[in-house]
């Protein structure tokens, strides 16, 4: 408590502590908020997850020599592999001639390679040790958490942790690869705004009794020199509360967990246009310079996902080494959560999205003029709040 | 008007019996004045010049040569530059590119006052009236005939040869542009009636000083028309153009151009930190930083109407969301500027502890006790600190990973152990240590590698805590005061005070203490004087000059 009297005499940091103290507040308590810097699939990178090698682009030639195509026909589709023909060729070869994309299942396909390995990281999401169905969820194998955790559920990484696109290297835990990076960077340049609220915080080492709002932003994220996320912006959070939610949490050693909570989020409309996460819960750690970084563990809808990168269709299929009959399948069969009453096929998939957020001033729409937020990291606080401690 | 000079003089005598810097009652002491000066017009000053003659959507493009910073401002530097050839090529390009705009159809039906005879043939009649109104304008003076004649004849033959009057008027506008009657501001002197045997300025050069120095740009069109029917040289008639001209909120314009020469913000312009150090730095914050002092400053001195020496206290100024960044502080604004207070006991309090300051006296990758501390001497006292020597080993200063000396004060302490370091050091340093509490950007620590940060200050006597300790003894220091009289002095003359003015500059310093450090009112003193336009002569009979500088004060020299 002392510790939020001192936040009180703190530059600029009065007006967040005065009005830190509202509606949501868990409890008498120091409210920070945070500009998510990073929001991804986070896909493990160990020596053996993928023993066959990442996804392969399609050998054309074999499937055009199988479609009963000359030598001189095929010769002339590559010569123009961009051309509608060759899209034609390439796609359209369902049983009545249907996109293979958009009707995947009219293809038998399994060539997709998924994870074999053990470890991952993600939370226990179905709360079982061993992955057994319950009346949420579906049979799966369990991952060993990268954390030291056990008991991990992440099938979203399953089914896309050998694609090629989404493989990333190990120095970088996977967050350099193609299909990653530059879906973050999208964000990044101010596609989407993320922002998340923690306010009731006692000590951001233990406090048992904080809320947690993560919330959609209107403000663009601010690049900083460095081509990080500029620390400190003030960051404006939607009007629409169907982009946010608010849940129950508490901090354990500098980490930061919370309930089970459902958030929609708008997002790309280019590869998937909104989340819908299911079951999910937080799980990031205070770092010293007052940002966090961790995880955030959910259930989505898989359907979503896979439509979402077969609506790229040639582009998946012939750039991407993606796979959609392939890729489809694998989502169906991997998919562990919440069964479909009448055909048992789970419609959701576990997954686990690698967190970065930094401090941000953020300001509710209802309460008009007034930061809601404030954060400091210990070497910047003013003198006065320092002595105290 | 009467009145309020009236009321502001009555004020004035309290405040001078407590001064003793000058008698109540006593006229303003005479001045020698100085030489006459021949000002290179700023890139700042040309764009102000042809935004207000032709329209500001007339675009400028090319390079203007840097200018040069003497006795502390670019504006006495101008004094001292010539055009190079290359610099020369670049007004040419400018000029031309001026005034192709100026003539083009977009244009032309707005800026002619007069259509010619035919579009493709000389009409020297309407070319005539177009140059001898726009030459009156750039050269601050009416064309001469002569000078008129020559034009007319450019554009004649240009339009004969080219087969467009337009094109012929564009090449003729030319000339006058990089001409040296329009890119310097040439000022010329006649004998005073009013005091026999001195010098003062002619009525045009007295409107050009004056405009530049209220409104960074050329005359407008009453001003000249004072100045061509004598009213300028009138106290009366001096008097109601300088009402004018202060109520004009253009003031405004004039008052940010002198803060932004005295405060040094040309630097700005290549300012660069190590993004990795700091990388909330970005152009667009620095450009940011500069706009904040300014707008700290104008509202303070002209809409509040503001005590100058509360510059160095001030906790109110204006933010973007970039700067709310720096500060730590929510901005609601999604585009602009929102007022901003920080609160009582926040050491963010004076314009020595905005951005601004900060990071442009700092290394690109850490701050510098030395180079703020040398700032506030030289720039907000006018003291001068003398440059170090050549030889100095700054390696200590520079390894901020030093395990054992942690702080900026533990590495100056070591370095001040040499010798040919400790004398300058031991005045600058004190000062710059008083704002460690803000990092080379500006942001706010209170340790550094983990150790707590000492911001204990010390400026001449006075001992301090932190910035805005610091704020407070600039803030009572006469250093502070003295210094701005001397700068806008300088600044509006173009060049430093020289001995002959002593008297003047301490009777203006003691007019600034009775009016209350009020901004405005030292301004109207200052050029509703017969100093201000006084023109000295060239050198005495004994072969001595006048032209000596007059220390800003009484600190400079010594230090």
């Amino acid at each position: 408590m002392r510790r939020i009297l001192d936040f009180g005499l703190t530059s600029g940091l009065a007006a967040a502590a005065l009005v830190g103290l509202s509606a949501t507040a868990a409890s008498a308590g120091e409210t920070r908020g945070f500009a998510i810097s990073w929001f991804q699939p986070a896909y493990y990178v160990g020596d053996d997850d993928c023993p066959n090698g990442v996804s392969k682009e399609r050998d054309w030639k074999a499937l055009f020599t199988a479609q009963g195509k000359t030598l001189e026909e095929i010769k002339a589709l590559f010569e123009h592999p961009l051309s509608k023909e060759f899209r034609h060729a390439a796609l359209e070869r369902g049983a009545h001639g249907e996109d293979i994309c958009a009707y995947p299942e009219t293809v038998h396909d399994t060539d997709w390679p998924t994870v074999q390995g053990k470890v991952s990281h993600g939370g226990n999401l179905d709360g079982t040790a061993d992955g057994k169905a319950t009346p949420k969820t579906c049979t799966h194998q369990k991952f060993a958490g990268a954390d030291g955790a056990s008991s991990v559920d992440n099938q979203l990484y399953r089914v896309m942790g050998c694609s090629k696109i989404h493989r990333g290297s190990k120095a970088k835990d996977g967050r350099d690869a193609f299909g990653i990076e530059y879906l973050n960077e999208r964000m990044r340049e101010g596609l989407v705004t993320y922002l998340i609220e923690v306010s009731g915080i006692d000590s951001i080492q233990n406090s048992d009794n904080v809320t947690v709002g993560i919330y959609q932003g209107t403000d663009p994220l601010v690049q900083d020199g460095a081509g990080g996320v500029q620390a400190d912006s003030t960051q404006h959070i939607a009007t629409d509360k169907r982009w946010q939610a608010t849940v129950h949490g508490r901090i354990k050693d500098g980490v930061l967990t919370t309930d089970p909570f459902d958030l929609d989020l708008r997002n790309d409309a280019v590869w998937l246009p909104e989340f819908h996460f299911k079951r999910a819960q937080l799980n990031v750690t205070f770092q010293p310079d007052g940002s966090l970084k961790g995880h955030f563990n959910a259930y989505q809808d898989w359907a979503s996902i896979f439509w979402g990168m077969a609506k790229t269709d040639f582009l998946l299929e012939k750039f991407s080494a993606g796979n959609c009959p392939a890729m489809y399948a694998a989502f169906k069969a991997m998919a562990d959560g919440d069964p479909d009453p009448k055909t048992g096929q789970c419609t959701t998939i576990s997954s686990s999205y690698g967190l970065d957020a930094v401090p941000a001033f953020l300001i509710h729409p209802q309460e008009g003029k007034g930061a809601k937020t404030a954060q400091s990291d210990q070497p910047n606080q003013p003198i006065k709040a320092a002595a105290a401690q | 008007m009467k009145l309020h000079l009236k009321r502001s003089f009555a004020a004035a005598c309290g405040a001078l019996a407590l001064l003793t810097l000058a008698s109540c009652g006593d006229p303003a002491p005479q001045s020698s004045g100085g030489p006459p000066t021949v000002r290179r017009v700023t890139k700042d000053q040309y764009a102000a010049i042809i935004g207000d003659i032709f329209g500001t959507d007339i675009k400028i493009e090319g390079r203007f040569d840097p200018d040069v910073r003497e006795s502390g401002l670019l504006a006495i530097g101008t004094s001292h530059v010539s055009v190079t050839p290359s610099s020369l090529e670049q007004y040419d390009s400018i000029a031309r590119f001026v005034a192709a705009q100026v003539v083009d159809e977009h244009h032309r039906a707005q800026l002619f006052g007069c259509k010619p005879a035919s579009p493709t043939a000389p009409d020297d009649a309407c070319a005539a009236q177009f140059l001898a109104e726009v030459g009156h304008q750039l050269y601050r003076r009416p064309l001469t005939g002569q000078e008129l004649k020559a034009q007319v004849a450019v554009a004649h033959e240009a339009a004969g040869t080219l087969g467009s009057f337009y094109d012929g008027i564009a090449t003729s506008l030319a000339i006058m542009l990089e001409s040296p009657r329009f890119l310097f501001r040439e000022e010329t002197a006649e004998p005073d009636p009013d005091h026999p045997g001195q010098m003062r300025l002619t009525a045009f050069a007295k409107a050009t000083r004056l405009s530049f120095f209220l409104w960074n740009t050329t005359p407008d069109d009453a001003l000249l028309a004072a100045a061509e029917s004598g009213e300028l040289n009138s106290k009366r008639g001096l008097t109601r153009q300088v009402d004018r001209m202060l109520a004009s909120p253009r003031l405004k314009s004039g008052v940010r151009a002198f803060f932004s020469d005295m405060l040094g913000f040309d630097a700005m312009a290549t300012l660069a930190k190590d993004p990795e150090v700091y990388p909330k730095f970005t152009p667009t914050l620095i450009g940011d930083a500069q706009e904040q002092t300014l707008q700290t400053l104008t509202d303070h001195l002209l809409a509040r109407n503001g005590d100058y020496r509360d510059v160095f206290t001030t906790r109110h100024t204006f933010l973007t969301p970039l700067l709310g960044a720096i500060y730590r502080v929510p901005v609601d604004t999604k585009t602009g500027w929102e007022a901003h207070d920080f609160p009582d006991g926040d050491q963010h309090a004076g314009i020595q502890t905005e951005v601004s300051f900060l990071a442009l006296h700092s290394h690109p990758g850490r701050s510098s006790s030395t180079l703020r501390g040398k700032a506030v001497r030289e720039i907000l006292l006018c003291q001068q600190v003398p440059t170090p020597p050549a030889n100095v080993n700054f390696a200590i200063v520079q390894d901020t990973k030093n395990v054992l000396l942690r702080t900026a004060r533990d590495r100056l302490t070591a370095h001040r152990t040499q010798p040919t370091c400790a004398g300058c050091h031991k005045i600058i340093d004190p000062i710059g240590l008083s704002l460690e509490n803000f990092d080379g950007l500006g942001g706010y620590r209170n340790q550094e590698n983990g150790a707590p940060i000492d911001a204990g200050g010390e400026l001449d006597a006075a001992r301090f805590e932190g910035a805005a300790g610091l704020g407070k003894v600039l803030h009572d220091t006469p250093a502070a005061t003295a210094c701005l009289v001397n700068r806008l002095y300088g600044y509006g003359a173009g060049r430093a005070p020289v001995t002959g003015e002593a008297e003047w500059m301490k009777y203006l310093q003691a007019q600034f203490a009775a009016q209350g450090y009020r901004l405005p009112d030292l301004m109207r003193t200052i050029v509703t004087s017969d100093a201000f336009y006084r023109i000295s002569a060239p050198s005495k009979p004994d072969g001595t000059t006048q032209a000596e500088s007059v220390p800003a004060s009484p600190k400079e020299g010594k230090s």
